[in-house]
């Protein structure tokens, strides 16, 4: 997948997911702040990536995941 | 069943569809017996049992789940903390006796339980 | 391996009156098999049957056994479990006192302490209930 068609896909997922508008969704945003995740929701989204892009996030890794740009990179990097 | 887990201590409703329920968690119910041997918490299902109670309270006909399309259970609850507390029900008729329930738990600034399920008429 | 009856205590915190699954047919790190059969004694039996906040919490102490074969296995006491979060719940019947569940657990992911899983619970292959459902597992002090 090109990387401008992943984060593409990806701001589609979470913003449908997580009932936001997609324009909100900026690379430097804050995940957890623009999707208002709580702890629980914050699985949810695992579990999206998980299934929607065949990645699972690892426990480790989900710190370090704070901006939208770091989840692309991730995910570009594995997908 | 569980008909000694609460008690209801006062009602407002102007309708058979919403209203707000004041009840309390009787710390001497059996099932904390076993929900945890040292550790007495609420369990979740017997609070989603509670709203039920309180919506079939309300609405004066037996009602059942059907589905519950989301159920966040958002802080634990204790008799000992939390003796009392609002249960706040809301139901809406899609189609002839079966309704979508939204409902709540609080007590002060404390959401405990948050509900939207289908409920019917048993 | 298979678990039943009382050897369950090594696997769930919940005791009686609230002991809502009696066997485990397998388990493996993903996926696990479980059962109940509902007797007339069952604290969420009414009118001979078994209601919403009994199948629920069947459910729930089966991912709680589910959980607890690991911690078994590695020597530890199972770990206090809480319900997080109940989704896309279909209650399809409320089954009869005599009838015996059987439900499958799959483990879909687990972030932080808390672990996501689906259930579906049949009685002879006939769906009663399946969910989804997040449980926070308590870390011992």
């Amino acid at each position: 997948m090109e990387k401008n068609e992943l984060i593409a896909k990806v701001n589609s997922v979470l913003a449908e997911e997580f009932e936001v508008e997609e324009s909100i969704i900026t690379p430097d945003a804050n995940i957890k702040q623009t999707l208002q995740l709580d702890s629980l929701s914050l699985v949810d989204m695992v579990a999206l990536i998980e299934s929607e892009f065949g990645v699972k996030i690892q426990p480790a890794d989900l710190a370090k995941i704070q901006t939208f740009q770091a989840l692309y990179d991730y995910l570009a990097e594995r997908a | 069943m569980m008909s000694d887990y609460f008690s209801i201590l006062q009602c407002e409703s102007e309708d058979s569809l919403s209203g707000i329920i004041r009840i309390q968690l009787n710390p001497d119910c059996r099932v904390y017996q076993g929900h945890f041997p040292k550790e007495p918490v609420s369990p979740g299902v017997c609070n989603i049992e509670m709203i039920r109670c309180c919506a079939e309270y309300i609405h004066h006909h037996p009602i059942r789940i059907q589905k519950i399309k989301q159920c966040k259970l958002t802080a634990l609850m204790t008799p000992q903390i939390t003796p009392q507390a609002n249960v706040t029900i809301s139901l809406q008729e899609n189609e002839q006796g079966v309704y979508r329930l939204t409902a709540s738990i609080c007590e002060g600034e404390t959401t405990y339980m948050t509900l939207k399920a289908d409920v019917a008429d048993e | 391996m298979m678990y039943r009856a009382e050897q369950l205590y090594q696997l769930i915190p919940q005791r009686p009156p609230i002991v809502m699954v009696d066997v485990v047919w397998s388990a493996t790190e993903t996926e696990a098999e479980t059962g109940l059969t509902v007797t007339a004694d069952n604290i969420f039996v009414r009118n001979g049957h078994f209601r919403e906040p009994g199948l629920i919490e069947h459910i729930a102490q089966s991912a709680a056994a589910f959980a607890g074969c690991g911690t078994f296995l590695r020597g530890e006491e199972p770990k206090l479990g809480f319900i997080g979060e109940i989704k896309d719940c279909v209650l399809n019947m409320l089954p009869e006192v005599g009838t015996q569940l059987r439900t499958h657990i799959q483990l879909v992911t687990e972030v932080n302490g808390i672990r996501l899983i689906s259930a579906e619970t049949r009685i002879e292959g006939e769906m009663v209930a399946s969910c989804i459902m997040k449980i926070f597992l308590k870390d011992d002090e």
